[in-house]
């Protein structure tokens, strides 16, 4: 074996291991995205069923026939019973800042705070929400932004992943929802 | 062994090693897809949900917004499905108006969406299919499209059924 050979079998082994490494490397980058995005799906899916639950009840019970009492892009409150007891709930929704969401390094998410009856029982949605947006349709389908003229209400969300995966991008998904709740009588 | 033998042994590594590299990236793409597939997918059957409700939340007809109708033979003929004179989207006042709508929806990651809107009569039997006569059933099919995301030709639908 001459001196060529070894030289020429060590450069082509070590191009064979850098290879190998790279694809490996691109593999374990596309699994921790591809985890990733179908976590930040999960995660969205679980927030829609929520917002849709809520949502739906808006009016349920109410007898004032205001049932919405604010409507702003970024927070409502309704009335509604929305756990079927009986009793008509006074329920705030609104987004939270995203310096009080410290904890990811992701710097665009907030919480989602949800209050039922009064500022102690605040629950926060922390589902790594970046847009959370709210908007309001009349009967003929027109914006509207008088909390007595709503009939429908679009809800319009992007969640992304608390971590950047590859190349500092975070995961995300868009839903948008629009709600008509039936105590709202839309096609009155 | 010979040079010569050395060399196709050589050569035929690196193409084993190339067809694994080919494997691998086809993978990471499929993946990849995948992933937007299923993104398109949430987004797509958020949006037919929205329209879906949008008609279903309208008045079940024309006729019917200032009256009671208890005969089939007074609601819109089946010809005549569709907007009213002078009504454009979003002033429609029943679900029927939707009939032939199209629009498109734009979304934040995806980009556009469009869908459209088709309204018939049906009856319990025809489960949604289109019904030749008038009927206190009218059924709403919503069809996204036209998203690069979605995988090719897909379609999302989502019909529901309306009664007066």
């Amino acid at each position: 074996m001459t001196f060529i050979d070894i030289i020429g079998s060590t450069l082509l082994g070590a191009t064979v291991i850098v290879a190998i490494m790279g694809l490996n490397l691109l593999l374990s980058d596309s699994s921790r995205q591809v985890g990733s995005d179908l976590n930040v799906q999960e995660n969205t899916v679980e927030f829609t069923k929520s917002i849709q639950w809520d949502f739906a009840k808006i009016g349920y019970r109410d007898t004032t026939g205001a049932p919405i009492l604010v409507a702003k892009q970024d927070s409502v409150v309704f009335l509604g019973d929305i756990d079927n007891s009986g009793s008509v709930d006074t329920v705030r929704y609104y987004k939270g800042l995203p310096e009080e969401l410290t904890w990811t390094p992701n710097p665009n998410d907030f919480l989602l705070m949800k209050e039922v009856g009064n500022a102690s029982q605040t629950m926060q949605m922390n589902i790594g929400l970046t847009k959370f947006q709210l908007t309001y349709f009349d009967s003929t389908g027109g914006v509207t932004a008088d909390p007595k003229l709503v009939r429908g209400l679009k809800i319009a969300a992007v969640v992304q992943s608390p971590y950047a995966t590859v190349d500092s991008v975070y995961s995300g998904a868009y839903w948008e929802n629009t709600i008509y709740p039936r105590n709202l009588n839309v096609s009155k | 062994m010979s040079a010569r033998v050395q060399y196709i042994l050589i050569l035929g590594a690196m193409m084993l090693l190339s067809q694994l590299a080919l494997s691998v990236s086809g993978f990471i793409l499929g993946m990849q897809d995948l992933s937007y597939d299923n993104e398109a997918n949430l987004a797509a059957t958020s949006l037919a949900q929205s329209v879906l409700r949008e008609v279903a939340a309208k008045n079940f007809d024309e006729l019917t917004i200032n009256k009671k109708v208890v005969s089939t033979d007074s609601l819109t003929t089946v010809a005549s499905l569709g907007p009213d004179l002078g009504e454009t989207y979003p002033a429609f006042d029943d679900l029927d108006d939707f009939n032939g709508h199209t629009r498109t929806i734009a979304t934040d990651r995806l980009g556009d969406f469009t869908v459209n809107v088709t309204v018939n009569y049906t009856t319990s039997a025809l489960l949604g299919a289109p019904s030749g006569t008038r009927t206190f059933l009218k059924a709403a099919i919503v069809t996204i499209y036209g998203n690069p995301y979605l995988a090719q030709n897909q379609n999302v639908v989502m019909n529901t059924i309306v009664s007066y």
